[in-house]
């Protein structure tokens, strides 16, 4: 602490003017942003990711054919400029299926992203924040529903439950996946108790709720936005993996059903690859876009991951010479 | 007191994963015998019916009373009678399908871990060259791949459109399982479509695992030291750098292993392989409860032994873990 904290800032008068050409920094959310966009792979996912966003809200207007119209039009029909994608063994159009099955999955992997990070958040940084009993049975809970073996609880749950609809899957991903989350913040949480800037934000009269929200929250956002991405990428995965197995309504189309009526209706041994290729394919460039997207906001927020500046030679080696004496 | 403190925590965590499994169908609206009886249609034999009464539980009695009932049965080792096989007892299914299972996942997750493992360690070696930029978008495409699709593509052209392998089963219709090296072969050959599939979209966890590991430890500075007495680069590569990078991807591995035991629930219902897997998605088709029950049972515990045995060892191994737990 050999310098003193310097004397307020001289009154603008006697301090020549500032140069018009310097802006003020672009605020901080903004340039993270901007630097996660700078990662190639990150571009990539947002790119596919978008595409498929895109598809999902202008389904009714991307749709080729009326969706309620089911099983009027010849069967097994290959890919032709009538039906983009061929058609189904019970005579519908894959396009139209796969447009509007976009939207269900989607929207789907988006429901339960939300629960399970809410859960997570609101879980992993009040127990890990607040310590104490609370955070005991919290944290036993997390462990419990961590070492329970998961796809089969899931097909356990969702199979007792009668005539389960889009909502009831939701429900049963999303309440099902958060404890692994709510670790890592916890964790994380955990560290940020005792930093100086939350005890003097409690020193500063904050109570503990408003420490949590205005200090240990946005400090973790990197984290709560990569639980989003991977929630989506699982709620994607887990509703495809529920209805493969026939698991919920079979009306609403998605990918997972898609896949399920192929497999049912023989798609396979009939050579139908039309059917099955589009849902399945769809489902891996989206999740491998998540993939992507989570990778590039590693890279951004991990310094680890950070690859080396390049940095003049004679520097590097001085830089490289004090890391040693401090054991890195 | 360690040891003791992680045996309690064991026997509670399988008394949770019991009580869960009687609860859960309790707790659902309606209940498993009125789904059945909708389902028959009259075709199951009342008597049987009267049975399956009786297991389920469909008396009066209070809920307490059914629990007892419940966990007497357990410690008599009876899992009941499954439905769809009926009488067979669910015990002697699952121990029938637990060989296929344990054969089929436990060999794919050692293959998995030992490819990923090794190209995750010439990948941090080589970082940022060639092949680490070649093999992190490839594996983490292949991760992406839902591996119920991959499984149905490979199973569509290596097996049904230019027929190199079976399309179903674990062997040849028609042979009884024996120990001769004809039956032997058949068995690995029915088994090569969905281990590769299996193989294909996990090593890339295990790749990305190690890689970060080692990241850490190359920067060492007794790796510096090891390559300055000038060892051959595979030496320090191997010996120095990955030996110390290894643990926590040992540890994974042991789960792993352990939860190999909980099969591939959509890998082998598509080749239909008798497995765990597909004996629980075959229940949750077929609505068979019991099989269910038990199946969902002998996995959980399997695995909260393997996490149970993972922490002992780990406390074995490194015995600040021990200590740690015992001060805090």
């Amino acid at each position: 602490m050999s310098d003193q904290p310097q004397a307020p800032v001289q009154p603008a008068a006697s301090q020549p003017a500032l140069p018009q050409k310097i802006r003020r920094p672009r605020p901080q959310w903004l340039q993270t942003l901007a630097r996660v966009f700078r990662e190639p792979k990150a571009l990539i996912g947002f790119i596919i990711l978008a595409l498929f966003i895109l598809i999902a809200i202008f389904a009714p207007l991307l749709a080729t054919h009326d969706p309620m119209q089911e099983g009027a039009l010849p069967p097994l029909q290959p890919p032709s400029k009538q039906f983009l994608f061929g058609t189904t063994g019970y005579g519908d159009d894959v396009f139209t299926q796969w447009v509007y099955a976009t939207r269900t999955s989607l929207s789907i992997g988006f429901q339960v992203a939300v629960i399970a990070t809410a859960l997570s958040v609101i879980l992993g940084v009040y127990s890990g924040f607040k310590g104490g009993k609370v955070d005991a049975v919290v944290n036993w809970v997390t462990q419990v529903m961590l070492v329970l073996p998961g796809y089969p609880l899931i097909i356990m749950i969702s199979s007792y439950i009668p005539n389960a609809g889009s909502e009831a899957i939701v429900w049963v991903l999303g309440l099902t996946s958060w404890p692994g989350a709510a670790r890592m913040k916890r964790a994380q949480a955990m560290t940020y108790r005792t930093r100086d800037f939350v005890l003097a934000a409690k020193l500063g009269g904050f109570s503990d709720f408003r420490n949590m929200l205005a200090e240990v929250f946005p400090n973790m956002m990197s984290l709560v936005f990569n639980t989003f991405i991977s929630m989506i990428s699982w709620g994607i995965f887990g509703e495809a993996f529920l209805r493969f197995l026939g698991i919920g309504s079979t009306h609403t189309p998605s990918w997972g059903n898609m896949l399920n009526q192929a497999q049912n209706g023989n798609a396979l041994m009939q050579g139908a690859w039309w059917w099955f290729i589009p849902p399945g394919l769809s489902i891996t460039l989206v999740i491998l876009s998540l993939t992507l997207i989570n990778y590039g906001i590693d890279e951004v927020s991990n310094p680890r991951l950070q690859k080396p500046l390049k940095l003049p030679k004679a520097l590097r080696r001085k830089l490289q010479a004090a890391a040693g004496e401090e054991g890195m | 007191m360690y040891y003791i403190k992680k045996l309690g925590n064991f026997i509670l965590l399988v008394w949770v994963a019991i009580t869960l499994n009687f609860l859960l169908p309790h707790l659902m609206p309606g209940n498993p015998m009125e789904a059945l009886v909708a389902k028959s249609q009259g075709k199951i034999d009342p008597v049987v019916m009267h049975a399956l009464a009786l297991q389920f539980g469909i008396n009066n009695k209070p809920l307490w009373q059914k629990y007892i009932d419940y966990m007497t049965q357990l410690l008599h080792g009876n899992l009941g009678v499954s439905i769809t096989y009926y009488p067979v007892h669910v015990s002697t299914i699952i121990g029938q399908s637990l060989p296929w299972t344990i054969i089929l996942v436990g060999v794919t997750t050692v293959l998995a871990f030992l490819i990923g493992t090794l190209i995750g360690i010439v990948a941090a070696w080589r970082r940022n060259k060639l092949f680490d930029s070649l093999m992190g978008p490839l594996w983490m495409f292949m991760g992406s791949v839902p591996q119920f699709w991959l499984a149905l593509l490979l199973l569509y052209y290596f097996g049904f459109q230019l027929g190199w392998f079976p399309q179903m089963h674990s062997y040849s219709a028609g042979d009884a399982p024996s120990f001769t090296w004809r039956f032997l072969g058949d068995a690995v050959w029915h088994s090569i479509l969905p281990g590769f599939a299996l193989l294909i979209t996990t090593i890339g966890g295990w790749m990305l695992a190690m890689r970060n590991n080692m990241i850490q430890v190359v920067s060492d500075d007794f790796v510096a030291f090891a390559k300055a007495r000038g060892l051959r680069p595979w030496t320090v590569m191997m010996s120095y750098a990955a030996r110390n990078a290894v643990l926590p991807s040992v540890t994974q591995f042991a789960i792993a292993l352990g939860y190999a035991v909980g099969g591939q629930i959509l890998i082998e219902e598509i080749f239909s392989y008798p497995g765990i897997g597909y004996q629980l998605s075959q229940a949750v088709i077929s609505q068979d409860y019991p099989l269910m029950q038990g199946i969902f049972l002998i996995i959980a515990v399997v695995m909260l032994f393997v996490n149970f045995a993972v922490d002992i060892l780990y406390a074995r191994m490194d015995p600040r873990v021990g200590t740690e737990e015992a001060s805090a």
